[in-house]
């Protein structure tokens, strides 16, 4: 389980805003719900988003794949969304996690993640598909 | 012409694309058969009557010949006439043996059509021509014969055709296009399996120069069909004897398809490691099975929208659907021979899941994948 930094969030109308990259995406723009789980051994089931209740989806985007040291130098197809809500209605919990700078990384301070908990993949993958659902019915915000 | 001619029969297209008062070119070999027709019984007749003689008399063949004096845009009408013999040298009377063959040709044909045998000793050429008489004919479609008088008059459809094949014990043959997809090819004996939207197989003969058609539609099924256009028999296992046309025919989801398939394909060039130093490169077995399966499911299911298609970190390829609130997923895994399909509802957390194996869902088929995802709809 991943370590977090901060309270969790309970503003059922919050949106996390959520990062696809352009493997999840397919021709036809529509992301794949392996974005919107934590499947690596790294992310410590923990899905990482930015907070719209401090930036927007643009600078997130900016910050996210900007080249190093402005920016995160990741790759980005575009920016989605899962409120709160969605995620509490699901099981699941939001917190916030600012994120220090380290290594050649800025500081990301708009830094929240989606914790899935102590569940097995499989039971991960389910709430993925969830989440892509609720994720697709609000579109994509950036770009 | 007129002056010196007589009306000598009247053809009426009926119904199905006669409605519109024009006819298909290719019908109108149906005018072909009638005067094959005439002219083989007028023979018959005529050596009938002259036993001592080997050779029709000089004019004869011209004297057989109809021609289309009028059409009638009622349904499509064509009136035929027989002129009067330029060179015949024989006797006027014996000029009968054509009013005589077309009377016989609609007594023969209402013959049939009542169950009864045709009359006997009739040529085999005679019986190949009235049971070829039709033959271009659909089956919402009917040609009536009639004589000037109006006094003889006999109907063809498809079901007095089949009639007349029962009693003449002949295969029942149609003029006709059909559209499916290539299964086998065999180079040696030029012949290939069609199988039709029906599930029916139909052997048909190519030549050489159609041979990369037939290649092309059988590599590229099912996002290619097959059209081919000829004589089709159509007792005991179906066949077609000869062949016209010969054309690749795209599936009406072919774009869709071909999206699908340059998707799929672009794996190929995904490498182990390709996600952030995790992941495995989707195996050639799973990119080849979700072609054709996922091609197939799309002909089978045409109200199955296009699936968004993703390399799978295990190894595999998975394709995802957004059917109303439920998140669809159809696996194919490098590890399984079956297909995995999985679905959640978004709102209640309803799960459906099915595995299916490799024979229940094939690049041939895949009907109980397509009712499982169109159970969701």
């Amino acid at each position: 389980m991943c370590v977090k930094i901060g309270a969790q969030l309970t503003q059922s109308e919050e949106l996390l805003l959520r990062h696809v990259r352009p493997v999840w995406l397919d021709d036809e723009g529509h992301p794949s719900s392996q974005a919107f789980w934590p499947f690596r051994d790294i992310d410590e089931c923990c899905l990482s988003t930015d907070r719209a209740a401090l930036t927007t989806p643009q600078a997130s985007h900016q910050l996210f794949t900007s080249p190093q040291p402005a920016g995160c130098g990741e790759t980005s197809a575009g920016v989605w969304a899962l409120a709160v809500s969605e995620v509490q209605a699901v099981g699941l919990t939001a917190w916030e996690d600012p994120a220090p700078a380290w290594d050649a990384r800025p500081a990301n301070p708009f830094h929240a993640v989606i914790e899935f908990g102590e569940s097995n993949q499989s039971q991960q993958k389910k709430l993925g598909k969830r989440l892509k659902i609720f994720a697709c019915a609000r579109g994509k915000l950036y770009p | 012409m007129t002056e010196d001619s007589k009306k000598f029969l009247t053809l009426t297209f009926d119904g199905g694309r006669f409605a519109s008062h024009t006819v298909p070119i290719d019908v109108l070999a149906e005018l072909g058969t009638v005067q094959q027709l005439v002219t083989r019984l007028a023979r018959y007749f005529y050596f009938e009557r002259h036993p001592e003689r080997h050779r029709v008399p000089r004019g004869f063949p011209e004297a057989t010949r109809l021609y289309l004096a009028a059409s009638e845009p009622n349904c499509f009408s064509a009136v035929l006439e027989r002129p009067y013999p330029w060179a015949w040298e024989g006797p006027a009377s014996e000029l009968s043996v054509f009013d005589e063959a077309r009377e016989l040709v609609i007594r023969a044909l209402g013959d049939a059509q009542a169950g009864r045998t045709l009359p006997e000793g009739l040529p085999e050429q005679v019986v190949d021509s009235l049971t070829a008489l039709g033959q271009r004919l659909n089956s919402d479609e009917s040609l009536l014969i009639r004589s000037p008088s109006g006094d003889a008059q006999v109907r063809i459809d498809q079901r007095s055709r089949r009639m007349l094949a029962r009693i003449t014990k002949r295969p029942l043959e149609l003029e006709e296009g059909i559209e499916g997809e290539v299964e086998v090819m065999n180079d040696a004996a030029r012949r290939f399996l069609l199988r039709l939207p029906s599930g029916e197989h139909v052997e048909i003969p190519f030549e050489i120069e159609h041979r990369a058609r037939v290649l092309e539609a059988m590599q590229q099924r099912p996002l290619a069909k097959l059209r081919a256009q000829g004589t089709l028999l159509t007792v005991g296992k179906m066949r077609m004897r000869t062949v016209e046309e010969i054309e690749i025919v795209d599936d009406e989801r072919a774009p869709e398809i071909q999206k699908l398939w340059t998707r799929i394909d672009s794996f190929v060039q995904i490498s182990d490691g390709w996600f952030d130093g995790e992941g495995l490169a989707p195996t050639e077995r799973c990119r080849l099975r979700a072609r054709a399966i996922l091609a197939r499911l799309l002909v089978d299911g045409r109200q199955l929208p296009k699936p968004a298609v993703f390399p799978n970190p295990s190894g595999g390829v998975q394709a995802e659907w957004v059917l109303g609130r439920w998140a669809a997923e159809v696996a194919f895994d490098p590890d399984e021979d079956v297909v995995i399909a999985e679905a959640i509802h978004a709102d209640s957390g309803e799960e459906r899941a099915e595995f299916f194996s490799s024979g229940q869902v094939t690049g041939d088929s895949t009907l109980p994948l397509m009712s499982w995802l169109e159970a969701l709809r």
